[in-house]
């Protein structure tokens, strides 16, 4: 077969066959012994393969570390390469090495200006080749980096380990699906496995992306004997197993760790008998988060949670405001554990920086929800940002009508290979007619499909309007609804809720709506999932439509007795009982009770604030260990939230303000939420500025907002030097507020030394520190 | 990638919390063994180790010397080193994000159990080790990490490349040296032909000792 390319072998462990010391840097071959490194292209050549990489796989500037120069040593690799006189050469672009945030420290820019430099550095290639990837988001970063600042085509693979997904938890098909979606010309599978165990996971990318697969296994699993790695597998069981891979459609093929030019040999030979058939392509709406993907086959519908928007929220908008979005991130845990399938995500308020805030808050949900974004903004900044870091596919949500729309969101969701929802509306509003819907819905599809757009990502909203002005409207978006399924072909999308809009008892409408919708053909209700009458309605749907196989879901929820509705339950504990024995379910109806007939600050500061003390004390005596302190300093919260909800307006008042920050370099900061969550109990404000926080930022924030205390923890004792640091710029920029310090290395005489005001050995400490300060 | 077959050490999981025979309610007992059953249905356990020859601190056909005073008297009279490194995969610390942000006191009991649960892979390990040399005659000690003593934690970068840990275990570093997943650990192991006594024990040379809520507390576990 003429139309498979193959690829070369392994770099690594050929250099090493030639007296490569263990742990060096192999790039820097490249410049202390080129003809070393001539030698293995030109083995691989004359092997038959036709495109061999550039021993660059680790040439960035990170992992060079100062030893010379990315341009120098990309440079050189890719003449090395050229001299082969390989048909083509490819620019191999390895991970940078450190994790990316928000589980470790580097940055999307970061990460994206190291592979940038690279690009560049390799612009006479032939081929980009990003490879043995296991981060989703830094594989986008790469692939972005090499789309914008070259023309070459990239091809981008991915490793798995035994469990099929990489060590970042990326399954095949969602790894294909989002990077075929941001324009890789060739997506695929290199290293960790042999051939054998990829055959599984390539089939998967096989039937999910229409692009050419690559597949670069390693000799085998590698087996440790007597301390030396040996790879099992030889030139001619390699390439029969590549031979099965061929057929089945792999068009792109070569080895990874522990292959030979043997390899590439025989894999040349198998190459030219194979006889290709790859299964045809069902092109399919798909959505991935780093970790699902998910599908919409025929009839199937899927549920997108609507509960992380301000609009109406005050805990949200609060949340938003701060930055802090523990209470946001829950919402996504809510909405999934209740069964969305994907999160609507919008952080619209007027009176923040939209764009960022939207840019973190993805980052921040991505890295603990499985679950696909749906990003909700109207202006088309945040819009990008957002899904410019977004570690998948996400549905952008929303362009409409107007041309002013059309041009800004469009290229944007083609770009970062996004779905996205497009509103019925235009300059002249929203038609009030079905007919007048589906003509703007005609002009999107039309405009979406000429930027390359693909149908199955064109999702159009009706839109919903509320029957309480005109019962007629609701009518006419069900019809519109049938209108564009039958005439454009696309899936749909509609915010259920927004039909009740001024009526009482309104899930009863929106349920009833609900059912109507789907009824015709409403693909992506827009919802709240936390309602057990809308996933009532969602669930027996799906057993109609066939979606739910066998009914097999419905059985597992339904059958069995029927669950009494739940009474929050009544107690006649105290507010100290409820809180010492950490009954969390119970203390919001004893604070309502107590709300009857005391005061708002009488219930925190006679009831709540003596609970934690109590906890507290028995603590310090070790009468009490962490997790029962913790219990106690959850259920106080909750009491504090039912009291806030309760309470007018400013009823409430703060009893002053605490910045909270992890220094510089750790990025662990278990301690400093413990001691944030306890310094809330006792009615302080938390200003918490996260981990690895540089000095600047503390000072700056220390300075805009006046605070007089500042809580600094470190983990490590290398970062101890940090905490010093930020000691001595806030001194140093005349902020006079007290400092105490504390964390798991941290000791009295280090607190002094570091210059520090207190020393808090744990939380209850802290909260001792602050009385103290706030009291003077 | 290993087996399932690892448990966190549950009477172990309660010492990093700090526990002391405090009068425990059913319910909280229940929490923290529920939280230790998520750590070991989350995590990934692998490890992976190298044996090298050594000439003084140097091992012998890499370009790392081992640097210190510690590791040296670690190493004394050893004719190899193994270096090893294990973890308990990114899965673990995705989890333990969530919890933060959904509860703490889970959290802090989630944290506990994989202290503990690395513990159990480091010693398998090093069990692992000490088997395999036992055939040649030859005895294993402690483990010796880097930041334990003298020795710089900076060695962690060329330890893990040369284990190539980053491409096996997926263990990464942050520009101050913290490994990724955070419940990673590595160590140097020494072989020596006659058995090892008196090993260095105490707060220096333990694991725990960034999470040990008794040395906090300015106590010593023993």
């Amino acid at each position: 077969m003429d139309n498979i390319m193959i690829f070369d072998g392994a770099m690594g462990t050929q250099l090493q066959a030639r007296g490569l010391k263990l742990g060096a840097l192999p790039e820097l071959i490249c410049l202390t012994e080129p003809e070393t490194v001539a030698a293995v292209h030109r083995a691989y050549v004359e092997a038959g393969a036709n495109v061999v990489t550039s021993n660059t796989f680790g040439a960035n500037r990170r992992k060079l570390g100062g030893k010379a120069e990315v341009s120098e040593v990309v440079g050189a690799a890719i003449r090395l390469a050229k001299s082969s006189g390989a048909e083509m050469v490819a620019l191999d672009i390895g991970p940078t090495g450190a994790l990316m945030k928000p589980l470790g420290a580097m940055s999307f820019q970061e990460a994206y200006d190291i592979f940038k430099e690279v690009v560049i550095a390799g612009r006479d290639a032939d081929i980009i080749l990003i490879e043995t990837m296991s981060d989703i988001l830094e594989a986008k970063a790469a692939l972005l980096a090499a789309k914008e600042n070259s023309s070459l085509p990239v091809y981008v693979t991915m490793t798995f380990g035994e469990d099929g997904r990489t060590f970042l938890g990326t399954d095949p098909e969602t790894a294909a699906v989002t990077l075929h979606a941001l324009g890789a010309d060739a997506v695929g599978i290199n290293c960790s496995l042999g051939p054998a165990e990829l055959i599984p996971l390539a089939e998967k990318m096989l039937s999910a992306v229409p692009c050419p697969i690559i597949v670069q296994p390693n000799a085998g699993l590698p087996v440790i004997e007597n301390g030396e790695t040996r790879y099992p597998v030889g030139a001619e069981e390699f390439s029969s197993l590549m031979a099965k891979l061929m057929d089945m459609g792999v068009s792109i093929v070569g080895g990874c760790c522990g292959t030979t030019p043997e390899h590439i040999r025989a894999l040349a030979a198998a190459a030219k008998g194979a006889k290709p058939s790859r299964a045809d392509y069902t092109s399919l709406s798909r959505f991935t988060s780093s970790r699902r993907t998910v599908t919409l086959r025929d009839a199937d519908i899927a549920l997108i949670g609507e509960r992380i928007n301000p609009t109406g929220k005050k805990k949200i908008k609060e949340a938003l405001r701060n930055r802090d979005y523990d209470y946001i991130v829950n919402e996504a845990i809510s909405q999934a554990e209740a069964g969305a399938d994907l999160l609507d995500v919008n952080a619209g308020l007027p009176e923040i920086d939209e764009a960022s805030v939207l840019e973190e808050l993805v980052g921040e949900l991505s890295a603990v929800s499985d679950l696909p974004l749906q990003i909700d903004s109207s202006d088309p900044v945040a819009v990008e940002r957002a899904a410019r870091v977004y570690p998948g596919k996400p549905i952008i949500n929303s362009v409409n009508g107007k041309e002013e729309s059309l041009s800004a969101i469009l290229p944007i969701a083609k770009k970062y290979g996004a779905a996205v929802v497009g509103l019925t509306l235009d300059e002249d509003g929203i038609p009030p007619t079905a007919d007048g819907r589906y003509r703007i819905a005609e002009k999107i599809v039309s405009r979406a499909l000429s930027l390359g757009i693909a149908k199955e990502d064109i999702l159009i909203d009706c839109l919903v309007l509320t029957v309480s002005t005109d019962q007629a409207l609701a009518g006419e978006t069900l019809r519109a609804v049938r209108l564009v399924k039958e005439g454009l072909r696309v899936r749909t999308v509609l915010g259920v809720s927004n039909v009740s809009f001024g009526l009482p008892q309104r899930e009863i409408l929106n349920s009833g709506f609900l059912a109507s919708a789907l009824a015709m053909g409403l693909d992506l209700p827009i919802m709240n999932p936390l309602s057990t009458r809308y996933m009532d309605v969602v669930r027996a749907h799906r057993v109609l439509s066939g979606q739910d196989k066998g009914a097999e879901g419905y059985i597992e929820k339904y059958s069995g007795a029927l669950k009494t509705v739940s009474t929050v339950p009544e107690t006649e504990l105290s507010i100290k009982d409820i809180v010492l024995s950490g009954r969390k379910l119970v203390i919001e109806s004893a604070v309502k009770k107590a709300l009857a007939d005391e005061s708002p600050m009488d219930v925190i500061n006679l009831r709540l604030i003596p609970a934690i003390n109590a906890a507290g004390e028995l603590f310090e005596n070790g009468k009490f260990f962490l997790p029962q302190l913790m219990a106690s300093a959850e259920t106080v919260k909750l009491g504090f939230d039912a009291v806030k909800i309760a309470a007018a307006n400013g009823s409430v008042s703060s009893k002053g303000s605490i910045i909270l920050a992890t220094v510089k370099g750790d990025i662990h900061d278990i301690g400093k939420n413990i001691v944030k969550l306890l310094l809330n109990n006792y009615g302080y404000e938390v200003i918490d500025l996260g981990r690895d926080v540089p000095p600047e930022t503390v000072v700056r924030e220390a300075k805009d907002r006046g605070v007089k205390l500042v809580g600094l923890s470190a983990l490590m004792t290398t970062t101890v030097k940090a905490m010093e640091e930020t000691v001595r710029a806030l001194r140093e920029a005349g902020c006079d507020c007290k400092i105490m310090v504390g964390g798991a290395v941290l000791t009295k005489e280090y607190a002094k030394m570091v210059g520090a005001d207190y020393y808090a050995k744990d939380a209850a400490e802290s909260a001792r520190i602050a009385e103290e300060v706030f009291k003077s | 990638m290993l087996g399932t077959d690892f448990e966190p050490d549950f009477s172990e999981t309660l010492r990093y919390l700090g526990y002391r025979g405090q009068e425990l309610s059913d319910d909280m007992l229940g929490r923290i063994k529920a939280m230790s059953e998520l750590c070991q249905r989350v995590s990934r356990p692998d490890y992976t180790y190298g044996v090298f020859e050594l000439d003084g601190a140097h091992l012998i056909g890499t370009d790392l010397t081992l640097e210190g005073e510690s590791i040296r008297r670690h190493l004394d009279g050893a004719e190899k080193c193994v270096l090893m490194a294990a973890t308990l995969g990114h899965a673990c610390d995705r989890e333990a994000l969530r919890l933060e942000a959904k509860s703490l006191a889970d959290a802090v009991a989630f944290n506990a159990a994989s202290v503990s649960l690395i513990e159990a892979v480091s010693d398998r390990c090093q069990r692992e080790i000490g088997t395999r040399f036992k055939g040649e005659g030859l005895h294993i000690n402690g483990r010796f990490s880097p930041g334990y003593g003298d020795l710089p934690l900076s060695t962690q970068a060329p330890l893990l490349r040369l284990l190539r840990a980053e491409e096996r275990l997926g263990i990464t570093l942050t520009d101050s040296y913290l490994m990724l997943p955070r419940k990673s650990v590595t160590a140097v192991i020494g072989l020596f032909r006659t058995e090892k006594t008196g090993e260095t024990r105490g707060c220096s040379v333990c694991g725990m000792r960034e999470f040990c809520e008794y040395r906090k507390g300015g106590e010593r576990c023993g």
